[in-house]
């Protein structure tokens, strides 16, 4: 196996207070991965570990094999670990051009090697134009590209991005995310971004970790998370969603308020137990001629579509996507069926 | 080191309970009354005039729109290049008796002596009208800044809703800048109480007067210590006004863009009482003053500009230069040591040397010879004792002991800078540099160095030109026939040499209008951004 990165069972304490608790992941060399969590979980904690900057309290950190940080307090120093930054303020030189802030971490190569890996890096990011501007003559878009192209010039064994994203107009961030996949993955860079948004993590990612509270809740592609999510937390935090009561009659069905739902289970739950089922809104499709008929409670526009939330019963609620031409009032009835693959159930205790 | 920086204010401080024996008795049946009721008097009229000049042309040059406003939103800084004692001197050669004000007007009048009423600048309504005219851009100044970051919000709202210009300026602006107008105004009160020059000149008896009287007239060092004690107690009184009003102003600059600010265009009638008011006041606080100055100093110039004159500036620049990088030193030192190792004690340390710059000189004076000049007894006595050797004064009467006194006074100015400097240099943009294989040495040189260059020269600029104009406690603890350029006007003035004393005073307004560019060009460059 040749891990780009390895991260094992590792802790991580501010004095008494854990904010990492017993995380492990790795990466490939090349592949991209995401920390995805709400603010506070510690997803950051994770990333300057990795730099370097946070010593670990448990577990091992390794960059390309070698073991960069134990508890055994023999931490590489980050100017040692060849890692990358990007952070969440850009952190750029304002007393530098965006050339010389791109050769900042260069000063080992010669000028002429200097000057040919700027060029290369500011076509890369487009900028070429903009050489001898200074950062703060550029847009918050561009100099996100600088920091990015700075922080890969040395041709880092990992590239960390910090929350990268969430200093720019939401419009210009999905664009920027799927940017910089493409640069990344054109110069087979292994990298790890941090954020808080999953479109982000989605757009960005090959493999995604859904943290809460310090701890990692699961490890796995985008589609993973979102269609087999290992617990209720990961199903709540990811996408959009309902669960509703249900249980389990055999192995390919549950029985709920809707009536009889088939498909396969994403986990194993025993037969005869009460579940709690996750229906999300692509679950659900309209469907006039349908016997199961529920009243509007709430609908947002999205455009190219409708949000409805229908009325199951007194408890119970689900949310359905709707082509936004289908458009009904609060208080109608709809008529919808539901197209399930995999069948996500979470035993209640 | 801090400790040691704070040495003359506690001090000062621990003299309250010594006794002072008979002259403080004597003192506080006597003047104590007046030193209060002047001091109170001067600051009530400091305040008047500060508050209507700084506020009145701050108001109109942020929200109006007259012709020269652009002009006067930086020449209304110039007068704080003028310090007090000179504009003094200035305005006593000029509207005294045999002044050319006068003149004029008895040879118009056919007037003679006695014959015709003219106010007495030489008095307390003098001096407050002197202070005011150079103190009031320090309100100018926050409340111009309170005044652009309320605008948008606010202003606009008050406009939306039908009140005119000035029910706006009395129900809106003016009570959200009262944090930043207050702040200003104890920061002119603070140097209304620290000035020694002109109200020693005008012959008005403050604190700062009866301490010299004490120290070198009474010569009671208790008392004047005393004395020193009770002004810090007016002082410290302005210190805490200042920083609560700050506190409040931070609430108040959420938001800081002013691009939506569309200024009232005044025309006929209004543009020329706007121009006439802010002309006015540059004019007296600046303009003729400075004129003058300048007028007196190329008449005397031949006579005035030799030999003695370059030893002057010689030892003025000297100091200056030696107390500023000094001060950028220590300033550097503590601004690291809070930004590696967050503590309290740290952070208490450093407002604790940062507090000096509140304290009149004459209070600091007063506490840096009394423990100097008890070291130096000891040594001197020990040395007797043991090795039959005098050693004499070490410090007391020495530049090392002035220096000291400039480093407790001024060290919070470069301290500021600094800080402000290190401020911009983000933790993460360190981080950045060790990722990239940067080590601390190399991050400093190809990070910090640049990135606080011009910080680094700010601090020493601003130290030198406080250093070069201070008076009171050069003169206390200056080494024997050691003079500088502002003793050396205080002492022509003192003897009414007036235009002898013009060349010195120049050069020291000539200095203080750098930070006043410097100010002005961060004012404009902060706009742009």
């Amino acid at each position: 196996m040749n891990n780009a990165l390895q991260i094992h069972n590792v802790s991580i304490a501010y004095g008494d207070n854990t904010v990492i608790n017993n995380v492990s992941f790795s990466l490939d060399r090349g592949e991209i991965g995401s920390l995805l969590g709400p603010s506070g979980c510690g997803k950051s904690s994770i990333l300057r570990a990795i730099a370097g900057f946070e010593p670990v309290t448990e577990g091992a950190i390794q960059l390309q094999g070698r073991i960069v940080s134990t508890l055994l307090d023999k931490m590489v120093p980050p100017e040692e670990r060849r890692v990358g930054m990007v952070f969440q303020d850009f952190a750029l030189y304002p007393h530098l051009t965006v050339a010389k802030n791109i050769a900042f971490g260069l000063r080992k190569l010669s000028s002429s090697d200097q000057q040919q890996r700027v060029t290369e890096l500011l076509q890369l990011i487009g900028l070429k134009d903009h050489a001898d501007a200074y950062p703060h003559q550029l847009s918050g878009g561009q100099q996100q590209r600088v920091a990015l192209a700075r922080a890969m010039a040395p041709r880092p064994d990992i590239l960390l991005l910090d929350e990268p994203f969430s200093g720019l107009d939401v419009e210009l961030r999905q664009q920027l995310a799927k940017e910089i996949r493409m640069i990344l993955k054109r110069e087979d860079i292994t990298a790890i971004l941090v954020t808080h948004d999953q479109q982000e993590a989605f757009a960005m990612a090959d493999k995604i970790g859904v943290l809460h509270q310090g701890l990692m809740h699961q490890w796995g592609s985008g589609y993973e998370i979102y269609h087999r999510p290992s617990n209720i937390t990961v199903a709540e935090f990811i996408g959009e969603g309902r669960l509703i009561k249900g249980k389990v009659i055999d192995g390919h069905h549950i029985e709920t308020a809707l009536g009889s739902i088939a498909g396969n289970f994403t986990a194993e739950v025993a037969v005869g137990h009460e579940v709690s089922l996750l229906l999300r809104p692509d679950d659900i499709i309209h469907n006039d001629e349908s016997d199961n008929q529920f009243e509007v409670m709430d609908k947002i526009f999205r455009g190219a579509d409708y949000l409805y939330t229908l009325k199951i019963n007194e408890d119970t609620s689900l949310l359905c996507m709707v082509q936004s031409h289908h458009n009904h009032a609060i208080g109608e009835s709809i008529g919808i069926s539901l197209q399930v693959n995999d069948l996500v159930a979470f035993p209640i205790k | 080191m801090a400790t040691l920086l704070a040495l003359p204010v506690w001090v000062v401080i621990g003299h309250i309970w010594m006794p002072a024996g008979d002259v403080w008795q004597h003192l506080a049946d006597t003047v104590l009354q007046d030193y209060i009721t002047n001091s109170l008097l001067l600051m009530l009229g400091v305040a008047i005039g500060t508050l209507i000049l700084g506020v009145g042309s701050a108001w109109l040059t942020t929200m109006c729109n007259f012709p020269g406003r652009s002009l006067f939103e930086w020449g209304l800084l110039l007068p704080m290049a003028m310090p007090a004692y000179i504009i003094a001197y200035t305005y006593t050669g000029l509207l005294d008796f045999a002044g050319p004000v006068q003149s004029l007007l008895r040879e118009f009048g056919g007037w003679g002596y006695g014959d015709y009423w003219f106010p007495e600048v030489r008095s307390i309504e003098g001096a407050a009208t002197m202070m005011s005219l150079v103190l009031y851009p320090y309100i100018y100044l926050l409340s111009r800044a309170a005044f652009l970051g309320q605008s948008l919000c606010v202003l606009d709202v008050s406009r939306s809703l039908g009140n005119g210009p000035w029910r706006t300026f009395f129900t809106v602006a003016l009570p959200l800048a009262r944090p930043a107008i207050i702040a200003g105004l104890s920061l002119a009160l603070m140097e209304t109480l620290a000035d020694y020059g002109t109200v020693q000149y005008f012959g008005v008896s403050t604190f700062t007067t009866g301490i010299f009287r004490a120290w070198f007239g009474l010569d009671n060092a208790a008392a004047a210590a005393q004395l020193s004690a009770m002004l810090l107690l007016f002082v410290f009184t302005l210190v805490v006004l200042e920083r609560y009003s700050r506190r409040n102003a931070q609430y108040h600059h959420t938001s800081q863009r002013h691009q939506g600010l569309k200024r009232y265009e005044l025309s006929g009638w209004s543009a020329k009482l706007a121009f006439g008011f802010t002309f006015g006041t540059l004019f007296l606080g600046f303009i003729l003053p400075a004129g003058q100055l300048l007028y007196w100093a190329l008449t005397t110039a031949e006579e005035s500009l030799d030999s003695e004159f370059l030893l002057l500036i010689w030892n003025s620049l000297e100091l200056a230069a030696l107390a500023s990088i000094l001060a950028l030193l220590l300033a550097l030192v503590m601004a690291y040591g809070k930004r590696l190792h967050e503590s309290p004690v740290i952070n208490f340390a450093v407002r604790l040397a940062g507090m000096g710059y509140a304290v009149p000189g004459t209070v600091i004076a007063v506490g840096v010879i009394i423990p100097f000049a008890a070291f130096d007894n000891s040594v001197d006595g020990w040395m007797r004792n043991h090795f039959d050797y005098s050693t004499g004064l070490i410090l007391s009467g020495t530049t090392i002991a002035l220096i000291f006194a400039y480093l407790v006074r001024f060290l919070a100015v470069s301290l500021q800078t600094v800080e402000a400097g290190l401020g911009k240099i983000r933790p993460s943009m360190d981080e950045a540099a060790r990722s990239m294989g940067y080590r601390s040495g190399e991050i400093a040189r190809a990070v910090h160095i640049p990135m606080l260059r011009g910080s680094i020269l700010t601090a020493l600029l601003l130290v030198f030109v406080d250093v070069l104009k201070e008076l009171p406690a050069t003169l206390i603890l200056r080494p024997f026939n050691f003079n500088t350029l502002a003793v050396r006007a205080y002492e022509l003035a003192s003897d009414e040499r007036l235009a002898d004393a013009s060349i010195a005073a120049l050069a020291i307004v000539i200095t203080g209008i750098i930070p006043v560019i410097l100010l002005s060009r961060s004012i404009t460059r902060s706009r742009h951004e």
